[in-house]
């Protein structure tokens, strides 16, 4: 489904907000399955559609991590739960990110950019790129291992597939920046050919993303909905109804994309 | 020259997967101390709601905590319920008293006042809780009320360390002050004398938690209101308890709340639409 | 006439390496013209041809001297993005010049980097999806087309921005023979009637070299340029017919088919040696049936291969070819059906080795040798044989060269190597031909011809119609997914006109390769 990137960028932003705002698991899982069904509906087919992925699987490293940071000073129930609902959060940013990488085309969005951030938006595009395109590439050398004879265990396996798959991702990457600059870009004035239009459906997602952003903000100044549960004594967290109906606003992108044509 | 080429990259790519975790070493420092010994340093914590007293020896581990975390600790050790304020910079409620916002004036003029203990009385805090330091041997104090200043404000039962800490004596109730109503018969459970936590005879308190409940005193009026730094200020009225330590980390108490069963309903609902639509997408894409 | 391109005295060498990669080239192209540039591989055509848009030197680093000009432009002055709207080039691999995703979204991108204003991009767009047939595409994402259909959409984008000069590394190395003459008419029709000049570099010289009107020839980072017939005739190197010619002392030498029958006469139908029939069975596939995706790929195939075979698996793009290699090396599961290799359910690499189309997934060691070396080594087999390997595909000079560092060609032998190394009996090759210049495919040819004398048996899938006439014994036809032929290669092939070898077209049925015409001519 066709949003104005700009839309999309407005739609990321808001989620992260939201996302910022509090480390509630009751919130931050209903906007987890809100970015997985935005990614559903409305991802880009092609590789960046692997993104989301790769940024579950970071975001959950990331907790995991966090968690684990833990066991370095006193353990008990309360510190545990704390830094697992702070890596819940970052998990939560980094998913709402991949869900962006995948709905919008990166090279898309680069035109965006004002001529003098072309080129870091560029290098931006391009890494993001890499990401999906390592996944890819995995698969592919994992395979062709198995073809030769080698195999290798799961994860014992990672440190002959890594040379290979960066290898590659990092020649792929060189070689689409090599032929971008080719064809000319970054060269001075550009057209458009299909310029990117602003639909009723894009106004109306930055409008209903922004509203729950706001509306966390919000409450998150005034202290209210239970943003922060405590984790000292354990408790169950709050999960307020409205609130949650309020985070439901950022699924709009999703049902806008559930309900369009498919692409032929 | 490649292998460099590679080595960075595949740094580049790390970087960002670790990036977030050691940011998260500051806070999780502040949380996660250095291992509590037992026997070690241990301070006094008083906790006066006006209707009652409870006293926490809480062991601090090694060192120096601030103010607020020994109220975390104190809830670690004895199951203390707090809610904090003020982006976690100030104390809003303590044993279910005071607002629970993130507005500690939300009660106001009621308060929670913070003193240090001095030589066996209180004086008022000059600073927060969470800049306060607290050492072993160190007195806190918060007491439930209104007033502004420490000489308006009323000051929890004037109590030292031994008295929080250490074997008490038989008759080890400091002032506690008669009450218009008279204190409950013993055995009845709601109200202890701060007898020795291994007597088992009858008037003990409740083993199980360290929280009794109120005694239904009604508030003793603010007492001289003279000198602020008077030691001896008689505070509040109630029966003064001691805590009992719970088991490390309260168990959750009650369920969970109604809005959870929203969330989950919410996210079935997401996940079923969007299970149907990426079934439908793969079966067009690959036709 | 104007000139397009012109170098003058330039001499390159790649960072950190003492080799030239381009030896004093000194040599001018005139607008509209054909150029075909051929050599063996690794002997400089692609550093030619990315030093004629400036990505040598500017992206590529390393000590350049002398001076490119094209279309009155010096490369060192102007950099890649500078050039664009005079030459637009194609690389090997067009599926990664794509940036956007939509199909007529790429055929724009060009245009709007030059700025074109939008009724003129419009315009353009549809005539490039006219030209090249790809209209049906519009639509849909770059990543969902098939190998074919990418190749063209490049081109059409590169011809798109309007330039004086296209430049093409391999244009139809992914492309069946219907798919490879479609592309070189069209690049005949930009030339003739747009006046565009096209510099093309390709190791199939059957598909090219009688559409051309000049040749570069390369050799060891020299070149020369000329007509085709004297290009060809000086490197030794062409298409089937030019080689004929040499055997058969013509003079000159023909470059195409028409050319070869005028000056060779008619021939009776070759009759197909009886050689000794196939060894024991080694390979059985009874019934396949598999899946690429949702979409059967290979239906109901029976198939039974003997020691000592040698198969061609042939068919249009996507005819099922990949998935049934895959398939009989064991890494695709069947819907139905089996396969058996020697009686057991083959395992990869053990029973049957597979050398993928991307040969690049393959390769992780620091140099050709420690490569080899890899696989004997998993596979449990003396390290020292590493070299005897090497000698048998003819690289033994690479071995201590980083693969990557090497020339797609060269890296496609380096693969085959590594992946031969495990012994198996059963030997995959999916395309492996592909930037194979003819000295290493004759070197291919040996190996598998090697390989099968002692006891093992070949399979490989490819659209290179003079590999399968020059060592195949067996030539199996596929075309969605069905068998539709199997049989000897001089009656499969003779029968049919897309897969034709030029000796067929030349004199007939059963006429495969020019020593066989030659010897009967003499």
């Amino acid at each position: 489904m066709t949003l104005h990137p700009a839309a999309w960028m407005a739609w990321a932003t808001c989620a992260g907000v939201v996302a910022f705002t509090t480390t509630d698991p009751f919130y931050l899982g209903v906007l987890v399955a809100i970015a997985w069904f935005v990614y559903a509906t409305c991802r880009v087919p092609g590789p960046t559609a692997r993104s989301f992925r790769v940024f579950a699987i970071g975001g959950l490293m990331a907790m995991a991590i966090r968690t684990a940071l833990v066991f370095l000073g006193t353990v008990d129930a309360s510190n545990v739960a704390f830094a697992a609902l702070e890596g819940a959060r970052l998990a939560t940013l980094l998913i709402v990110f991949g869900t962006f990488n995948a709905v919008t085309d990166p090279f898309g969005v680069v035109r965006l950019a004002p001529r003098r951030f072309h080129e870091p938006a560029l290098a931006a595009a391009l890494a993001l790129s890499i990401a999906p395109r390592t996944i890819a590439t995995a698969g592919r050398v994992r395979e062709a291992q198995q073809l030769r004879g080698i195999r290798t265990a799961r994860w014992r396996g990672l440190p002959s597939l890594a040379v290979p798959v960066l290898e590659s991702g990092m020649e792929e990457a060189v070689t689409l920046a090599e032929s971008m600059d080719a064809r000319g870009h970054g060269r001075g004035r550009r057209t458009r050919y299909r310029p990117a239009h602003w639909t009723p459906a894009g106004v109306a997602v930055v409008v209903a993303a922004s509203a729950a952003a706001g509306v966390f903000l919000a409450a998150a100044w005034v202290g209210l909905g239970g943003l922060h549960p405590s984790t000292s004594p354990l408790t169950w967290p709050e999960a307020t109804p409205w609130l949650i109906g309020v985070l439901l606003l950022l699924a709009l992108p999703g049902i806008f994309g559930a309900f369009r044509d498919p692409v032929a | 020259m490649r292998r460099l080429r590679t080595v960075t990259l595949g740094l580049a790519l790390l970087a960002p997967a670790l990036l977030p975790a050691f940011v998260g070493v500051g806070n999780g420092a502040a949380v996660a101390c250095a291992a509590e010994a037992a026997g070690e340093a241990h301070a006094a914590l008083v906790v006066d709601t006006g209707s009652q007293t409870t006293t926490y020896c809480v062991a601090l581990g090694a060192g120096t905590v601030s103010g607020l975390r020994l109220i975390q600790l104190a809830s670690a050790q004895y199951g203390l319920s707090y809610h904090l304020g003020f982006g976690g910079q100030a104390v809003c409620q303590l044993q279910g008293v005071g607002p629970s916002g993130g507005d500690c004036f939300g009660d106001y003029p009621d308060y929670w006042g913070y003193w240090h203990g001095a030589d066996g009385g209180w004086s008022w805090a000059g600073s927060g809780a969470a800049s306060a330091s607290v050492s072993d041997g160190d007195v806190e104090g918060w007491s439930w009320g209104p007033g502004d200043t420490g000489s308006t404000h009323p000051s929890p039962p004037d109590l030292g360390f031994d008295d929080v800490c250490d074997t008490p004596k038989p008759s080890a109730s400091p002032p506690a002050r008669p009450s218009p109503s008279a204190v409950p018969s013993p055995g009845a459970g709601s109200t202890a004398q701060s007898g020795s936590q291994a007597s088992p005879d009858a008037a003990g308190p409740t083993p199980a938690g360290g929280v009794t409940s109120r005694s239904p005193v009604p508030k003793q009026p603010k007492q001289s209101p003279a000198a602020d730094r008077t030691p001896t200020d008689p505070p509040s009225t109630g029966a003064i308890v001691r805590a009992v330590a719970t088991s490390g980390g309260a168990t959750p108490s009650g369920g969970p709340p109604m809005g959870a069963f929203a969330a989950a309903a919410a996210v079935a609902v997401l996940t079923a639409g969007g299970a149907r639509t990426l079934r439908k997408r793969r079966k067009g894409e690959s036709a | 006439m104007n000139e397009v391109l012109r170098f003058e005295g330039v001499t390159f060498r790649y960072p950190e390496s003492e080799i030239a990669a381009l030896d004093d080239i000194c040599l001018a192209i005139d607008e509209g013209t054909f150029v075909l540039a051929v050599g063996p591989t690794g002997a400089g055509k692609s550093t030619f041809l990315r030093a004629a848009n400036g990505l040598v030197p500017h992206f590529t680093g390393g000590s350049f001297k002398g001076r490119v000009t094209v279309g009155g432009r010096d490369t060192m002055r102007y950099p890649p993005r500078k050039l664009a709207d005079v030459v637009a080039f194609v690389p090997q691999d067009p599926a990664s010049s794509f940036v956007l995703d939509r199909v007529e979204d790429e055929l724009a991108y060009g245009m709007e980097n030059l700025g074109v204003d939008p009724a003129h991009m419009r315009r353009r767009v549809e005539e490039m999806l006219d030209l090249l047939d790809i209209e049906p595409l519009r639509g849909r994402s770059v990543r969902a087309i098939s190998g074919g259909e990418r190749q063209r959409v490049a081109i059409a984008a590169a011809m798109a921005a309007g330039p004086r000069i296209l430049v093409l590394d391999e244009p139809t190395s992914q492309l069946d023979p219907q798919g490879a003459e479609h592309v070189v008419a069209a690049l005949q029709r930009l030339v003739h009637d747009q006046g565009m000049t096209v510099l093309l570099a390709e190791h199939r010289l059957e598909r090219v070299a009688g559409s051309v009107d000049l040749a570069v020839g390369f050799h060891e980072g020299r070149a020369q340029l000329g007509s085709t017939a004297d290009v060809i005739r000086n490197l030794a190197m062409g298409p089937p017919v030019a080689r004929l010619g040499r055997l058969a002392g013509w003079d000159p030498v023909p470059l195409t088919v028409r050319e070869a029958r005028r000056m060779g006469g008619a021939l009776p139908p070759r009759a197909h040696d009886r050689t000794e029939g196939p060894g024991d069975t080694m390979v059985e596939i009874r019934g396949l049936t598999a899946a690429h995706g949702d979409v059967p790929a290979v239906r109901d195939v029976d198939l039974q291969v003997g020691a000592g075979e040698i198969v061609a698996l042939m068919g249009r793009n996507g005819a099922g070819k990949t998935t049934l290699l895959r398939t009989i090396v064991g890494v695709h599961e069947p819907r139905r059906g089996s396969v058996r290799i020697m009686g057991r359910v083959p395992h990869p690499g053990v029973d049957a080795a597979l050398c993928p189309q991307e040969p690049d997934a393959i390769l992780f060691a620091d140099t050709v040798l420690d490569e080899v070396r890899t696989t004997l080594r998993a596979r449990g087999r003396d390290e020292a044989t590493a070299g005897l390997v090497l000698d048998a595909l003819g690289i033994a000079p690479l071995a201590a060269c980083h693969p990557r560092d090497l020339s797609a060609g060269q890296r496609l032998l380096v693969a085959t190597a590594a992946v031969a190394a495990g012994g198996a009996p059963v030997l995959l090759l999916d395309e492996p031909t592909r930037g194979l210049d003819p000295a290493s495919k004759d070197r291919l040819v040996r190996f598998l011809r090697g390989h099968a004398a002692h006891g093992g048996v070949g399979i490989f899938a490819t659209h290179d119609v003079e590999l399968a006439a020059a060592v195949a014994t067996r030539v199996v036809m596929l075309a969605g997914g069905e068998v539709i032929a199997d049989g000897d290669p001089g009656a499969v092939l003779g029968d049919s006109l897309v897969f034709a070898p030029q000796m067929t077209r030349a004199f007939g049925s059963g006429w495969l390769t020019p020593e066989q015409v030659a010897g009967a001519l003499a």
